[in-house]
């Protein structure tokens, strides 16, 4: 943590290499929730993009204070929102089939296709709005805490409850209604 | 096999992010604890799209397509920081040229002096008195549009 509290003074300070480090070290979770939201990993790739330049700019003013990973989730959420309603935005595509490498090793009784997840994750999440989608995939998928969801959000934790709350039925009922055998019975 | 995890490991702060895909991993292997996490509530099966991997081919290109724009922002910002200084460069040079011009010119503006033109003498003063005389002298007159020339041809004028 200390290492990465040097790269972002040194990014902001104008260190090209310092910054890439940082890139480098942030890019697949800015890209994964980018993706989670949009559906798309082009249009992930173009929020991402989008996110570390508009860090690069703004980095002089970050406040060491505060948490860095909050606000650079939080450009991110945004600009993920603001693709999605925009008309310009692609269909949906599940990482794991984007993805030329394998699904990471789960061992030899694995049973859950990762692609047939996404797809039914984006399929029952169609009807989610943008902001009750981030939610649920920051608290649920990035397994963020409450709190700093809704630091992310800039709203309060009991909207984050609330947004969840209607998140999880809405694909509750998506999965029993469309994937029944995708989640076993116990 | 790990041990099986306790599905309230993926909530809140219960463990750190490397313990949280460990579990994760766990459970994307695991009937079992799949079924134990669906029981508490169906969607939080989605919890496993973290382990959805991202492709590093993209993740190169995105880390070059960002040294790119940034390198194309520098040279942007260099090309306009140059402009800046030759437009502030420009402007003191003419400045000063306005500057000298004005310091050059001061008075310029002052009321210019009519020519003091020296009185008629006695003699043209008579031959003019004479010029009204017309056997005295050859006047042609004619028109040119509206205006009327006169021209008076006098050895005796000699204005």
């Amino acid at each position: 943590m200390q290492e990465e509290a040097e790269l972002i003074r040194a990014a902001a300070a104008g260190d090209r290499r310092a910054f890439g480090e940082l890139v480098a070290l942030k890019r697949e979770r800015v890209v994964r929730i980018a993706h989670q939201i949009t559906g798309n990993l082009d249009d992930a790739l173009d929020v991402a993009q989008a996110v570390f330049l508009k860090l690069w700019g703004q980095l002089g003013r970050f406040d060491p204070e505060r948490r860095f990973d909050t606000w650079l989730y939080k450009i991110t959420v945004n600009a993920a929102i603001d693709l999605m309603r925009s008309p310009g935005s692609r269909p949906a595509l599940p990482l794991a089939e984007e993805a030329e490498s394998p699904a990471p090793a789960v061992g030899p009784e694995a049973s859950l296709d990762l692609a047939r997840l996404q797809r039914a994750f984006w399929q029952v999440a169609q009807q989610l709005a943008p902001k009750q989608r981030a939610v649920f995939v920051l608290k649920e998928v990035e397994g963020m805490s409450t709190a700093e969801v809704a630091r992310v959000m800039g709203v309060r934790e009991s909207t984050v409850r609330n947004h969840l709350l209607q998140a999880r039925r809405a694909l509750r009922q998506g999965l029993e209604r469309d994937f029944p055998d995708l989640v076993p019975r116990s | 096999m790990t041990p099986h995890p306790d599905p309230s490991l993926l909530d809140d702060a219960r463990g750190n992010p490397e313990q949280r895909r460990e579990a994760l991993r766990h459970i994307l292997g695991c009937a079992e604890c799949r079924a134990r996490l669906a029981g508490v509530d169906q969607s939080r099966i989605f919890a496993l799209l973290a382990l959805s991997p991202v492709p590093p081919s993209s993740l190169a290109a995105l880390t070059a397509r960002v040294e790119c724009a940034l390198d194309e922002r520098q040279v942007r910002e260099r090309v306009w920081a140059w402009r800046t200084w030759a437009a502030a460069a420009a402007s003191l040079v003419l400045a000063v040229a306005l500057g000298g011009y004005a310091w050059l010119g001061r008075g310029a503006h002052e009321p210019i002096q009519q020519a003091a033109l020296p009185p008629p003498q006695q003699e043209q003063m008579s031959a003019a008195v004479e010029l009204l005389e017309p056997e005295a002298a050859d006047v042609v007159s004619f028109r040119v549009g509206e205006v009327q020339v006169v021209m008076i041809f006098d050895e005796r004028l000699a204005l």
